[in-house]
Order: C-alpha cells, then sequence, then structure tokens
C-alpha cells in the first residue's frame, strides 16, 4: 500500500519540481536566442541562481491575483476547464516506466505507477481527452477569441492524433508489446539499435505531432497571441490561468517522456546494460562520483573568478562567491572521500538500486533534453498557417505515416 | 459486497445516471458531455470485465474523437434554448414504447434465468490484444473487412453529400 502510494507521489513530485526549471528555462533560453540576458532580477538575499528566483515570484504573483469571471461566462464549464486540463497531463504520467524493475528479497517492483498491458494505448486515450479541457475552456469563457481558438484546438488535435498513433505501429511492431516498458527493453542500451535509428520516419513524425497535440510552436494555434490574444485562455486569471500554464509544461514532459521512451531507450544509460550497470555498480558509481566532484570544483572556480559587469552594491555582489566556495569544498570533499573509501562493493540490493538511480537519471536527462528542443524550436520557427497547418498534417504526415506502416511489416515479414 | 460489486454498481450508476442526463438535460453542450461520462463508465464496466484493451479503444475513439466532433459543431452553431423547438410526441406513444421497453427488460432478466442456456467459458488471455485480433484477423476476417468498407462508403458519400452544389 505504502509502496504503491510512493509510486505515485513521487513521478507527480518530480515533474511538478522541473515545472519550475523549465519555465525558467524557457525564459533563458528565448533570451539568449533573441540576444538579451533574460529575467535577472528578482532574489531572496541577493542568490538569484541565474534567474531561477523568478519562477518562485511567479507563484506567489499568480496566487495573489484577483480570480476573474467574465460576465455571461458559463460558470460551471468556465471553472471545469482548467481542472480537465491539469488532471488529464497529470494522470498521463502513470505508465511511464523509468528504470527497469527492481529484484528485492523475490519481489519485483516495477518503476512504473502502473503496469498494465495497454500502457501505450492508455497514454494515447488519455492524451487525447485533454482537449476537451482547452474546448470547454474556449466556449465557457464566451469570448469569441476564446471561441476560435478551442475550435482551433479541437480539429488540430484531432488530425495530428492519427499521425501520432500510426507512427507508433511501427515500434509495435517490434517490441510485439503495447507495455512500454517491454518496448524500452526491446531497444536495449545499444544505440544503433534504438528505434530513432530502426524507425527514422516514425521518430519524426511522432515528434512533429507530438508538437501538433502539444500546442507548442510552431503549432500553437489555439493560443496564437497576434491574431487571437491569447486564445483559449484569454479570460483566465490568477490559479486558473497558472493551471493551464502548469499543463502546458507537464503536457511538454509527457511528450518528451513518450519520445524517449518510444524512440530514444527510455531508460536505458547508452552502451551499459542493465545487467553490465549491476554487476559493476560499485565502481561506476566511483568514477561517476570522482568526475562529479571533478566538474563541482571547475564549476565552482568558474563562478567565484566571473568578472561582473555591473555593481549592485548590495547582496548580490557577493552571490558568485557564496555559490562558488562551497561548490569548490563540496566537490574537493567527494574527491578527498572517494580516495579514502576507495571503489565500493554492493551486496545485490545495493547495486539494483544504484542501478535504479544511474537509469532514472539517463531517463530525466534525456528528457530535459527533449523538453529543451521544445523549447528551442518554439523559439526558432515561426507559426504555422492554419490551412498549412491542415494541409501539413493530411496530406504529407499522414500518408507518410501509412507508408512507413506498410514498409516496416513488409521488411519485418521478409527478415 | 465486496470491493469488486462496490466498483461494478457504482460505475454501472454513473452510467445510467449520466445516459438519462443526455436526454433529459436542454443545453446540448451538457448532454453531450454527459455522454462522455457514460462512455466512460462503460470503459470502467469493461474494465471490470477483463476487456481492458476494449475500455481503451473506447476512450480513444468514442471519447477522443467522435465526442470532440460532437462538441465542435455543438460549438460552431452554438444554439440557444429558444431555437430547440420541441417535438411533440403524444403521450400515449410514449407511455406505450416505455412499457414497450420495461417489457423487453423483463424478457431479457427472465431469458437469462433458464438453466438450459450456457454461455462458453472465456478463455485465459480474453480481452488482451493478441486474442481479439487474432479473432478479427482470422475467423472474422470477411466481417471485419465488409465493416471496414461500408464505413469508407459512408465516408466518401458524405463528402459527396457535403460537396454537392444546392441551387
Amino acid at each position: 500500500m505504502l509502496i504503491i502510494l510512493l509510486k505515485i507521489l513521487v513521478p507527480f513530485l518530480i515533474i511538478m519540481q522541473i515545472l519550475p526549471i523549465l519555465i525558467w528555462l524557457e525564459r533563458k533560453g528565448a533570451a539568449y536566442i533573441q540576444d538579451r540576458r533574460g529575467p535577472n532580477r528578482a532574489s531572496i538575499l541577493g542568490i538569484r541562481l541565474g534567474g531561477l528566483v523568478h519562477s518562485l515570484s511567479d507563484v506567489v504573483k499568480l496566487i495573489n491575483k484577483e480570480d476573474i469571471f467574465p460576465n455571461h461566462a458559463n460558470r460551471f464549464i468556465y471553472t471545469l476547464a482548467p481542472f480537465i486540463v491539469m488532471a488529464v497531463a497529470s494522470i498521463t504520467f502513470a505508465v511511464i516506466p523509468w528504470g527497469a524493475p527492481l529484484e528485492l528479497n523475490g519481489k519485483i517492483f516495477t518503476l512504473q505507477a502502473a503496469d498494465i498491458n495497454v500502457g501505450l494505448l492508455y497514454i494515447l486515450a488519455i492524451g487525447s481527452l485533454g482537449v476537451y479541457g482547452i474546448m470547454l475552456a474556449g466556449w465557457g469563457s464566451n469570448n469569441k477569441y476564446s471561441l476560435l481558438g478551442g475550435l482551433r484546438s479541437s480539429a488540430q488535435i484531432i488530425s495530428y492524433e492519427l499521425t501520432l498513433a500510426l507512427a507508433v505501429v511501427g515500434v509495435l511492431i517490434f517490441a510485439g508489446s503495447f507495455e512500454l516498458n517491454a518496448i524500452v527493453e526491446n531497444q536495449g542500451a545499444n544505440v544503433w539499435k534504438w528505434n530513432v535509428i530502426r524507425q527514422p520516419v516514425a521518430a519524426l513524425l511522432f515528434i512533429v505531432s507530438a508538437f501538433a497535440e502539444t500546442n507548442r510552436l510552431p503549432f500553437d494555434l489555439p493560443e496564437a497571441e497576434a491574431e487571437l490574444v491569447a486564445g483559449y485562455h484569454v479570460e483566465y486569471s490568477s490559479l486558473k490561468f497558472a493551471l493551464f500554464m502548469m499543463s502546458e509544461y507537464v503536457n511538454m514532459v509527457i511528450a518528451s517522456a513518450l519520445m524517449v521512451s518510444l524512440f530514444f531507450g527510455g531508460w536505458q544509460v547508452p552502451f551499459l546494460s542493465t545487467e553490465l550497470l549491476r554487476a559493476h555498480a560499485g565502481s561506476i558509481l566511483y568514477y561517476a562520483l570522482f568526475v562529479f566532484g571533478f566538474l563541482s570544483i571547475l564549476a565552482g572556480i568558474a563562478l567565484f573568478r566571473k568578472k561582473h559587469l555591473v555593481t549592485y552594491r548590495d547582496l548580490r555582489d557577493k552571490e558568485t562567491k557564496v555559490l562558488g566556495v562551497p561548490a569548490v569544498l563540496a566537490g574537493i570533499g567527494i574527491i578527498i572521500f572517494q580516495l579514502i573509501h576507495g571503489p565500493y562493493l554492493f551486496e545485490a540490493t545495493g547495486s539494483q538500486i544504484t542501478t535504479a538511480f544511474f537509469q532514472v537519471g539517463a531517463f530525466l536527462l534525456k528528457v530535459l533534453f527533449f523538453c529543451w528542443v521544445f523549447i528551442w524550436v518554439r523559439w526558432t520557427l515561426p507559426r504555422f498557417r492554419y490551412d498549412q497547418l491542415m494541409r501539413l498534417g493530411w496530406r504529407v504526415m499522414l500518408p507518410l505515416a501509412l507508408v512507413n506502416v506498410v514498409v516496416t511489416a513488409g521488411i519485418y515479414l521478409i527478415l | 459486497m465486496n470491493g469488486f460489486s462496490i466498483l461494478f454498481y457504482t460505475l454501472a450508476s454513473f452510467a445510467i445516471l449520466s445516459a438519462i442526463g443526455v436526454i433529459s438535460v436542454r443545453n446540448p453542450l451538457y448532454s453531450a458531455l454527459s455522454l462522455i461520462v457514460t462512455l466512460f463508465s462503460l470503459a470502467g464496466l469493461y474494465v471490470t470485465l477483463d476487456a481492458g484493451f476494449l475500455a481503451i479503444i473506447q476512450i480513444l475513439t468514442y471519447a477522443g474523437a467522435i465526442l470532440v466532433l460532437f462538441i465542435f459543431i455543438i460549438m460552431l452553431l452554438n444554439l440557444h434554448e429558444e431555437e430547440l423547438v420541441e417535438k411533440g410526441y403524444s403521450k400515449i406513444m410514449l407511455g406505450l414504447l416505455s412499457c414497450l421497453s420495461l417489457l423487453l427488460f423483463l424478457a431479457l432478466g427472465f431469458i437469462l434465468q433458464i438453466p438450459r442456456l450456457e454461455f462458453p467459458t472465456m478463455l485465459g488471455d480474453f480481452g488482451s490484444a493478441h486474442s481479439l485480433a487474432r479473432g478479427l484477423f482470422t475467423s472474422y476476417v470477411i466481417p471485419f473487412e465488409i465493416a471496414g468498407v461500408l464505413l469508407t462508403v459512408a465516408l466518401v458519400g458524405a463528402v459527396l453529400l457535403a460537396k454537392r452544389k444546392f441551387l
């Protein structure tokens, strides 16, 4: 019972911790792509963490804003919509595997909340429900821009869902199962056997339609700010708006996690299979900690020596010293500790847990990378026009996906 | 009453209540929303019957695609209550129809009571994607393909009707 509760809570909390980092990454990434400095003002006792504190002040701001009901809006539907969006976004994560199943005391623990045998279909099914929140928000706000946003969103998501589902078929043929864990295990640790190499067309189609499904640029027509103000959430304020904003980022994390699980080996550490990791867990941890300590020292020195362009004449001037010195000390501490204690030797349980940490870490790093791709694309490409979007979806991507399914099935039959 | 039957009765009552909502609510959007709740409770019932694949497909196609189109149309038309004209059925007709349906339900219950009627036992992997696909593509391949052709014909017909110029 406790384990089930942990399995449900821990992934949810991890995602909630990723969100502020993603928002920070989006702002800083946008700033550097546009040759600006980005957020760097909010501080707690002079600590700014390069703008990360802004996410915290955002939360405080959103909680304190007035919660506005527009006149003639449908109160019930207007309130329901953000909850649907957020609930749908957060229950999708239940079937994403975070690591190889653990075998402790003869019991098998899977590192995913629900190990159901139609996992992939579950994600597609639940993911397609998010559009209700957007449509109801658009309709319930009683605003023409919102309504147009909601209508666009429904048409767009239905069109691209087909490509999304068909792109996965090739992967399913290889794995022979709907279970995400089986799909990840089928790809193995060898990078050349990952589905992105075996199914390059499907990977591309999946990534493009995932962009459309998450309403991110270049497919963010439901909220196109140049023509629809902000689309479906133009009338929302305070925490209801916060829910929409959070769900956008949760959807991004889920889309990235799906891409990683389906095409980029999921929790597999590149070239280090689960057996290899378990056999040499101690020594791998030993070397990994050495690298970590070394990097920490380097980062600390870099922070310490950083030249200030401006002097603020307050606590902010000392921020780089306050962060840099502990980083150097921690790095030195880790290396000395390593040298004293030598290579680690783990029992079966210890090596499995260490392996799980490595795999969860690899998974999170890959997911963060794809989240960065989402941000990168958003600030690089312009938005599609609506007819271009539909033409791309129905006349290019759908036929390509169908051809890909036929070709993959044919090759699989011959081999 | 174990957990399983609690689950069953909860889902069943949700399904019935929301189905009543579909036909009794005046706002077409609320009607479509209660249809979604019905479909979800039915999917839950499928899961309790060990047919997880069917449940997911039900949500994927009906709740995920078809109902989205329903709501799309309702939003586009943006009907108001005064625009909805009430269709007159005579009260005697309605009474007769409800009596008939009640009779049919009772008859169904009676038939199920007959001990001679034996239902085939399910196989071990009933409801999984594998067994479903094996059935669809071996013993029932012709009905399956005919259904596919029928749907295509309906699609082509709809496009043709939509493209016809009304002068």
